[in-house]
């Protein structure tokens, strides 16, 4: 009988050792940071229009990896999380802690992220989060100069990025492509994920160009053109005025006239191009940092 | 195998709980000084003292040696019997031997009865009575009657020896139908009423909790099924147990809240005469749904509790049940109407819930027929908190108990009704040979509205809708008739050694099941937003089997057959084939009809070795079958079936009454598991599973009046092969090799019971009874490497009984333990308001019922 017994307890004993088998599952917190970079040399842009940025504030998060290969509608259940918001220096590349990544070990394919305005849960108006409001309730602000035509020309953007009409439903609305390259196996011995951002790639597909102006006014020409530096105020009846808005300390905006600086308008062909670069044109670096590297 | 002990029993003037017909009629004599009325000598000049006789307060059936009912051997036993001043029975002797195996049986029934004890002028006395026992065929039971003005009755009289110094209890038992079966496996238990009602139960369906491996839980309040679990299986609402009540197959096939789904909450503790637990699949009556196993729950009422019984409890949370029983004195056992009312104002908020229950059921005898009639009527209706996120709690958002304060959250409730009926007979043929016939109809529905997951659907079917809350709503209704008929030969006996029967078996059912999934919004007087489902299945299912069951010599046991079943399907997908989405410009009409058929086979076998009286051992292999959720199978899908494969290996010791111990391993492998999924609050298939566990179940009577028993089972439970990533599942919750979720590695039930007269008042004892049920889970894996934490429950319950009047007591989660009901381990978003969709995986509780006190009182009439 104790002998029995004996070999009972042992299979109990043994059972519980098997229950008690690791999976290859588990809860994981993976430190995060975010940066940009930094450019001491100015960015060439489209059409050969040299730009110098002086400030670009992207406003970031949340963040969602997945384990698919495709975000969005197929990432219902992420690996990994990051549920906050960040104003994100662009032009800096000290690495900015902006908390930590919570999820469970495995393999991650893809990406997902909202610029701070989201609206994964609501039908209807966007939620504006933190960073974003910070920013004035956009989630990218950009200023800098550019150089057209020899002619220095500040400017600002300031860009919501949204779900809109045609976005799709409920999924933050920057995702990984297919054709991006993205594997990692997320094990949480990771000492940090640094998420790059590089304001050259937004500004680079911008054209610059139609702010600035050599015109003069024409017949029957009605508004205000630039001639260079010269904004010239055109009436029907060729009563032209003129100032020189360099002595103001101004650049002339096509179509604005004397401004401080060029203000791309949401609906201009140039804010159009800036928001598709951030949300499917320029894609921020993803690196892994192990511990001990 | 399991004596029948009954904490409070009362007093009984005739019983019935033998096996077969056995007559006692008992002579009294005072011990040493006490003498019966009207023996004294007349010069005594001391008055006559007052004799009562002892009065049995509980009988125990005797166990028909198995070998000598095939054999078709008779005995008669006679059996001198002290019966000691506390009621407990002394010494036995056997006065007249019917051979061995017929006196052992006698004598392990024997040192079960328990009376009130004899007195001498009202003081407890010891006595010495005779008690006969006659192990009679089946052919000759004797037709119940009463005890008082029949002394005609062929089998009372012969057998009563009564002296003239001699007070005669004459007790009259009818033979029951059903004879009592041997266990084919080490998992195979047979619990009678004394072990079901030892520990203290909240609600008839907890009995369950007594049988080795299973826990019961509830977590989405009275109107939904409860949570199963059994040996190293999550059986969810059902869908590993094949449930069977009075003979009416219980689980729903195909139900869109889970497949098998069995609410036992129509269950009346007081009239559960006894279950019959046989985990694995070596028996070929086994069917559907028996992939863990099968419980089997006998319903009667035995005479000592016989009458008109009412029944009133309150406690806490403005909890009240009421109850009405009657069981007609001098009618079978079975026979019996019991009526219940249940209210609880919930132990949190949005947990008040109602349910009535009532079942009939009559049996009588016709020629070799035993006739049974049951009918099942059952109603609830509840509010339900739900799931909560556990990270909601830790910060304080909401409290254990309470809801989420959301219209999507407190518009949670379910709404359940059932009704069976069924009709049962039973033959005993002359030669040995025996059958049943029973044929039995159902109709039950079933409506559920419940959130897991916050707000994180869309809709598709509207677009561009989203974010409007995800309750679920859930519709079922199923039409079920049913039969089933077997016929076991006579025995047969093709070699002096060697004898044994041939059993021959066919049972089916046809289901009609209507099913619907919306999402509603709460918000705007629960508005569909969303339509999942739309379904008709019309399902029927035929199972056969067939079972040699030879006994070679006294000490090996060969039982061998096959089960088949053979199901077909016709389902109209009335969603099917939507797609609005991808082709939205196509034009089509959405529907998608489409029929499948299936057919299984698997061998059931199993082998006892009684090397010793005391010791048994015991092998078993079987494989089993769970039909196939048919909203999912594609047209002309051979229907696969989840096929389980199970074995067993084990040692029973029984020494006479006082110990039973049994001894197991097992092990299991499931071809097509399923579990539960959050997402669609229903279960979704996870691959291929197995389990390998070890089970102990003992059962001590240290005393006549203490029952103690204690099962543990221990199982390593593993996905052997979880469907792999996919595009439409990147993230997959199981992987190979990881522990099964929701099943805990170790089970353990203790439980208690007491009963014992305290005192004697005016001639009447006055009974006290106690008891505790403790029951541990371990902690349970969950998807994503999480895991549940353990739960340990106490229950405590005490009782004073005096002539009719009953007073009981009830504790239950005495230490106030703070447990979760379920725990599962999904991505959910429960606050939309904030900007932040959560997307990893996160710990959600139920939470479990706190302490909480009934008390009792009760009227037999």
């Amino acid at each position: 009988m104790r002998r029995m017994l004996k070999g009972v307890w042992l299979l109990i004993g043994t059972l519980l050792a098997s229950g008690c088998a690791e999976s290859s599952q588990e809860r994981v917190q993976v430190p995060f940071e975010v940066l940009g970079t930094e450019r001491v040399a100015p960015i060439e842009g489209l059409g050969g229009v040299s730009v110098t940025l002086t400030r670009a504030d992207l406003a970031f998060g949340p963040l969602y990896l997945c384990a698919g290969a495709q975000a969005g509608e197929l990432c219902e259940t992420a690996r990994l999380e990051w549920l906050d918001t960040v104003v994100v220096d662009g032009l800096s590349d000290a690495p900015q802690p902006a908390g930590d990544l919570v999820g469970v070990s495995g393999a991650v394919q893809s990406w997902m992220y909202d610029l701070a305005i989201s609206a994964q849960l609501t039908e209807e108006q966007p939620i504006v989060l933190d960073a974003a409001e910070a920013l004035g309730g956009h989630s990218l602000v950009l200023e800098g100069t550019a150089v057209v035509s020899g002619i220095t020309l500040p400017f600002r953007a300031e860009v919501p990025v949204q779900q809109t009409s045609v976005t799709e439903l409920g999924v933050p609305v920057v995702r990984k492509s297919t054709s991006d390259e993205f594997f990692h196996d997320v094990t949480g011995t990771e000492q940090v994920l640094r998420v790059r951002f590089d304001p050259a790639t937004w500004i680079a597909g911008v054209d610059l160009r139609p702010f600035v102006q050599f015109e003069t006014c024409a017949a029957e020409h009605d508004g205000v053109v630039c001639d260079g530096l010269t904004e010239w105020v055109c009436t029907p009846n060729n009563a032209a005025v003129s100032r020189d808005c360099s002595a103001r300390g101004e650049v002339c905006v096509a179509n604005v006239g004397c401004a401080e600086a060029a203000v791309i308008a949401a609906s201009s062909e140039a804010f159009r191009a800036l928001r598709n670069a951030l949300t499917s044109g320029a894609r921020p670096e993803f690196v892994w940092v192990e511990s001990g590297e | 195998m399991f004596p029948r002990w009954v904490p409070g029993s009362r007093p009984i003037r005739y019983c019935a709980c033998s096996v077969l017909a056995l007559v006692v009629s008992c002579g009294v004599s005072a011990r040493g000084y006490a003498q019966a009325p009207g023996t004294q000598p007349e010069a005594d000049p001391v008055p006559q003292p007052v004799i009562q006789p002892p009065v049995v307060q509980h009988q125990v059936a005797a166990a028909y040696p198995p070998a000598a009912l095939t054999a078709r051997l008779e005995a008669h036993v006679d059996l001198g019997v002290t019966v000691e001043v506390d009621g407990s029975v002394g010494a036995v002797e056997v006065q007249l031997s019917g051979g061995a195996e017929f006196d052992a049986a006698a004598v392990t029934a024997i040192r079960q009865w328990r009376f009130s004890p004899a007195t001498r002028d009202g003081q407890p006395v010891a006595a010495r009575i005779r008690v006969p026992f006659d192990f009679v065929l089946p052919v000759a039971e004797p037709v119940e009657v009463p005890n008082e003005g029949h002394p005609e009755h062929a089998s009372a009289p012969a057998e009563a020896e009564v002296g003239p110094e001699e007070e005669v209890i004459e007790v009259t038992i009818r033979g029951e139908r059903e004879l009592r079966t041997e266990g084919r496996s080490a998992s195979d238990f047979e619990l009678q009423r004394d072990q079901l009602r030892a520990a203290p139960r909240s609600e008839g369906a907890e009995v369950l909790r007594s049988a080795p491996g299973v826990y019961i839980g509830r977590s989405e309040g009275p109107a939904v099924a409860h949570n199963y679990m059994l040996r190293g299986f999550d059986a969810d609402h059902g869908q590993d147990i094949a449930f069977r009540v009075g003979g009416l197959p219980i689980n729903l096939p195909s139900h869109i809240h889970g497949q098998g789904y069995a609410d036992l909450g129509f269950l009346i503790a007081e009239v559960v005469s006894g279950m019959t637990v046989r985990a694995g699949v070596s028996d070929p009556t086994q069917g559907d749904f028996a992939v863990a196993g099968s419980i089997d729950v006998s319903l009667g009422v035995e005479e000592d509790e016989r009458g008109v019984r009412l029944s009133t409890s309150y406690g806490s949370f403005r909890s009240s049940r009421q109850l009405l029983l009657f069981a007609p004195r001098g009618l079978a056992d079975e026979t019996f109407g019991a009526v219940q009312y249940v209210r609880t104002g919930g132990f949190g908020e949005n947990r008040a819930g109602q349910a009535a229950s009532a079942l009939l059921q009559h049996a009588g005898e016709v020629g070799n027929f035993t006739l049974r009639a049951i009918g099942v009527l059952h109603t609830a209706r509840s509010d339900i908190a739900g799931v909560l996120r556990q990270d909601d709690i830790d910060s304080g958002r909401v409290c254990f108990t309470c809801v989420y304060d959301l219209p999507t959250a407190q518009a949670q409730n379910a709404l359940s009704s059932r009704v069976m009926l069924g009709l049962f007979a039973d033959y005993r043929g002359e030669r040995g040979d025996s059958g049943q016939l029973g044929v039995w109809l159902g109709y039950d529905q079933f409506r559920i509205q419940e959130n897991f997951t916050g707000f994180i659907q869309r809709s598709r079917t509207l677009e561009r809708v989203a974010g409007r809350g995800d309750l679920i709503e859930q519709q079922n209704r199923t039409r079920s008739v049913g039969f089933v008929g077997r016929y076991r030969t006579a025995p047969m006996r093709p070699a002096s050694w060697l004898h044994g029967t041939l059993e021959l078996g066919l049972e089916g059912r046809m289901d009609g099941i209507e099913q619907a999934q919306n999402l509603l919004d709460a918000t705007v007087r629960s508005q569909t937003w969303d339509t999942r489902v739309d379904a008709g299945v019309r399902g029927v299912d035929v199972g056969f089997w067939a079972e040699l069951d030879f006994h070679a010599t006294q000490y090996l046991d060969v039982r061998a057959g096959v089960r088949g079943a053979v199901l077909s399907y016709e389902i109209e997908d009335r969603l099917g084939n939507f797609a609005p989405i991808v082709r939205p410009d196509d034009a089509f009409i959405v529907g998608f009809r489409r029929s499948a058929l299936g057919a299984t086979f698997g061998p059931r076998a199993s082998v006892r070795v009684t090397p010793l009286p005391w010791l048994e051992i015991l092998a078993a292999y079987g494989e089993g079958y769970r039909s196939p959720q048919a909203r999912l199978l594609e047209d002309g899908e051979p229907a696969p079936f989840s096929k389980v494969r199970s074995g067993d290996l084990g040692v029973r010791i029984t020494h006479d009454d006082l110990l039973e111990l049994t001894l197991g391993a097992y092990y299991t492998r499931l071809s097509d598991d399923i579990a539960f999924d959050a997402a669609e609050g229903r279960l979704e298939r996870i691959g291929e599973t197995q389990r390998v566990g070890a089970t102990l179940h003992a059962v001590v009577r240290p005393l006549d009046w203490l029952l103690a028993s204690l099962s543990v089972t221990v199982v390593g439970a593993t996905l052997r092969s979880p469907p792999p990533a996919s595009a439409s599942e990147p993230f997959p919750p199981f992987v190979r090799g990881q522990r099964l979720p929701f099943v805990p590695p170790v089970v353990i039930r203790a439980e208690l019971g007491a009963s014992h007269v305290l005192a004697t008042l005016g001639g009447h004892p006055l009974m006290g009874r106690a008891g505790v049920g403790f029951s541990y889970l371990s902690a349970r894996p969950l998807p994503f490497d999480e895991a549940a934490a353990p739960v340990s429950l106490l229950d405590i319950g005490a009782g004073l009984q005096f002539r009719a009047l009953d007073l009981g007591v009830q504790l239950h989660n005495a230490i106030n333990t703070r447990y979760a009901a379920v725990e599962y381990n999904f991505a959910s978003d429960w606050d939309p308001e904030d900007g932040f969709r959560t997307r990893t995986p996160a710990r959600h509780i139920a939470a479990g019922a706190p302490l909480s006190l009934m008390v009792t009182l009760g009227v037999q009439l």
